[in-house]
């Protein structure tokens, strides 16, 4: 497989590149990776303008591609991702990896609004923090993150997977308010403390906290009682073991079903430490 | 061919066709992961008229498993995947799911699904949760010692069923033996099953019988009591046959069982076995023939 290294050789206070995806069905060679148009400093232009392009042969079973020198003004990168690695070794700007599909994202630095919104497949990896709508629906769409996994290494600010159908969040760091605000499926994972209104309006689906604090819990819920060897939990322990090396330890946990003001059946899965 | 006093008669295996799929069996000790597997993979000795042939491929240590527990994986082999799709979900529902503490996975995969979690899910309810994590989609039934996890589907495969060497002997003791040290032997080979009782079967059988609506009937050529009345293949020293009879995933895997039964046998050095012969149909059954002196040279 190949390796595609872009760097940017011109400065950039916005852009849209989105079309950049492209570089997951094209041929990877100099000239047509060039010839992607991308819209940057709100205009329209070409890979080849703004990045220099590095191409060599690798031994991995997956396109790599990575991109050096991008800012927070980078916006739309990994749209409707389909397949390759993508690495990007800065801070990103907004809707990265929105609607994704199947590959990978690992970004070396914080990411802006609506990460990994819509996606329904494949794995984003953040190394610091991330804004608002991580993993939501985008505005007046009902349904929000369909699949895939994000893990943030740092914080995330509000309204973390609302709408979220499927899939799986983690975040290692704190996360704002409104979390998992009207989720419907999946499951996020908050090692540490959240603000106020978790899991309001949630119809179902899954929040681990590591963190024993339930007093910011918006939603109304069902008494608590104790979760006793739950198998789908160690089944759940076990792939974060393996996969992304994570580990969940061993404690007792408290379970309650949210949101029972509208009849949710949403677990919130509490470690007692 | 003989080899320590043991003959191996210049004759071959024949085996067929069949659909297979691998499940695994997982609980809260090895105990009741073997209960809920011995639950699942009784009456399934013959599709003659158990509809799949199943028996535990292996016991699988708590990292060898999803969930990280004890585990055991079973292989099921049918003819059509009809019917081998109808007695996994029947199994799962009434022997696994029953069975405490136990969840099932899919222990391979392939584009063919068969409904697992898909239909069982309904017994949930409406208090059926799924979660998707990866490529797997798993169901939570709630039950009462907690939660059944099974997942959505398992997954057919090809597969070789029909396998098979006969052991003939002086007596049933020895021939015993070396029965049941062959299948311990076989045991340790991954991707085959043996189906019958410990491994072992005593009542051959040949296709189509005197009878019109029986499918399969005694294999007389080797009852030792019709020895004076049918056209015998048993000399007048070996009193006893015991058959070995294999299924498996590859024509590799059962040469691999076959080759390690049979050396087994022969190298249990016991004057009171006669001679190794296989079971055919003169090739009119299946496509696989597995020739004993050609897998042992």
């Amino acid at each position: 497989m190949k390796k595609v290294i872009l760097k940017l050789t011109k400065s950039v206070n916005h852009s849209d590149l989105r079309n950049l995806s492209m570089i997951n069905t094209i041929d990877l060679n100099q000239k047509s990776i060039s010839q992607i148009k991308i819209f940057v400093n709100r205009k329209e232009s070409t890979v080849g303008n703004f990045f220099s392009i590095k191409i060599s042969k690798i031994k991995s079973k997956t396109n790599e591609i990575e991109i050096h020198g991008c800012n927070k003004f980078f916006n739309y990168l990994g749209y409707r991702w389909k397949k390759d690695k993508l690495f990007i070794n800065s801070d990103l700007g907004f809707n990265i990896g929105y609607k994704m599909i199947s590959g990978e994202i690992k970004i070396n630095g914080s990411v802006d609004n609506f990460l990994g919104a819509e996606m329904s497949g494949g794995e984003i990896y953040v190394k610091g923090n991330a804004g608002n709508f991580v993993g939501s629906s985008y505005l007046g769409v009902k349904q929000g993150m369909k699949g895939g996994e994000i893990i943030i290494e740092g914080h995330a600010e509000d309204y973390l997977g609302c709408f979220m159908r499927r899939g799986l969040i983690i975040v290692k760091g704190k996360v704002g308010k409104f979390c998992c605000f009207k989720m419907i499926a999946g499951n996020v994972i908050l090692f540490k403390s959240y603000k106020s209104f978790l899991g309001l309006s949630m119809k179902r689906g899954t929040i681990f906290l590591m963190n024993k604090d339930i007093k910011n819990i918006g939603a109304r819920s069902s008494k608590s009682f104790d979760f006793v060897e739950p198998i789908f939990f160690k089944y759940l322990k076990n792939y974060l073991k393996n996969k992304f090396s994570i580990s969940l330890g061993n404690s007792k946990y408290k379970r309650f079903y949210v949101d029972r003001s509208i009849n949710g059946i949403g677990e919130i899965i509490v470690r007692q430490i | 061919m003989t080899r320590n006093s043991i003959t191996l008669q210049n004759t071959f295996a024949e085996a067929f066709p069949m659909k297979a799929s691998r499940l695994i069996v997982t609980a809260y000790s090895k105990k009741w992961a073997l209960e809920a597997a011995n639950s699942f993979t009784g009456f399934a000795t013959s599709v003659i008229a158990c509809g799949c042939e199943a028996g535990i491929e292996s016991v699988l240590s708590p990292k060898e498993t999803p969930d990280g527990r004890p585990g055991v994986s079973l292989l099921v082999f049918s003819m059509s995947e009809k019917e081998l799709a109808k007695q996994i979900l029947n199994r799962a529902g009434q022997c696994i799911m029953t069975s405490p503490t136990s969840a099932l996975y899919a222990g391979n995969i392939s584009e063919k699904k068969i409904n697992l979690g898909k239909s069982l899910r309904y017994f949930g309810d409406g208090f059926q949760i799924a979660k998707v994590l990866g490529n797997k989609r798993l169901w939570r039934i709630p039950v009462m010692d907690g939660e059944f996890i099974c997942e959505e589907f398992a997954y057919q495969t090809k597969a070789i069923g029909g396998g098979n060497f006969l052991i003939l002997g002086k007596t049933i003791d020895a021939l015993l033996k070396a029965s049941e040290k062959a299948v311990s032997e076989i045991n340790k080979i991954k991707n085959v099953i043996l189906p019958f009782p410990g491994g072992i079967v005593r009542s051959g059988s040949k296709v189509g019988s005197k009878y019109k609506n029986l499918i399969a009937s005694t294999n007389f050529e080797y009852c030792p009591t019709l020895r004076g009345i049918v056209n015998s293949k048993l000399d007048h020293t070996s009193n006893f046959v015991l058959e070995i009879v294999i299924d498996g995933l590859t024509e590799s895997d059962i040469i691999s069982a076959m080759r390690a039964g049979i050396r087994s046998v022969i190298n249990s050095d016991n004057e009171n076995i006669n001679s190794i012969s296989a079971g055919n149909y003169g090739g009119k059954l299946g496509p696989y023939l597995f020739w004993l002196k050609k897998i042992m040279s």
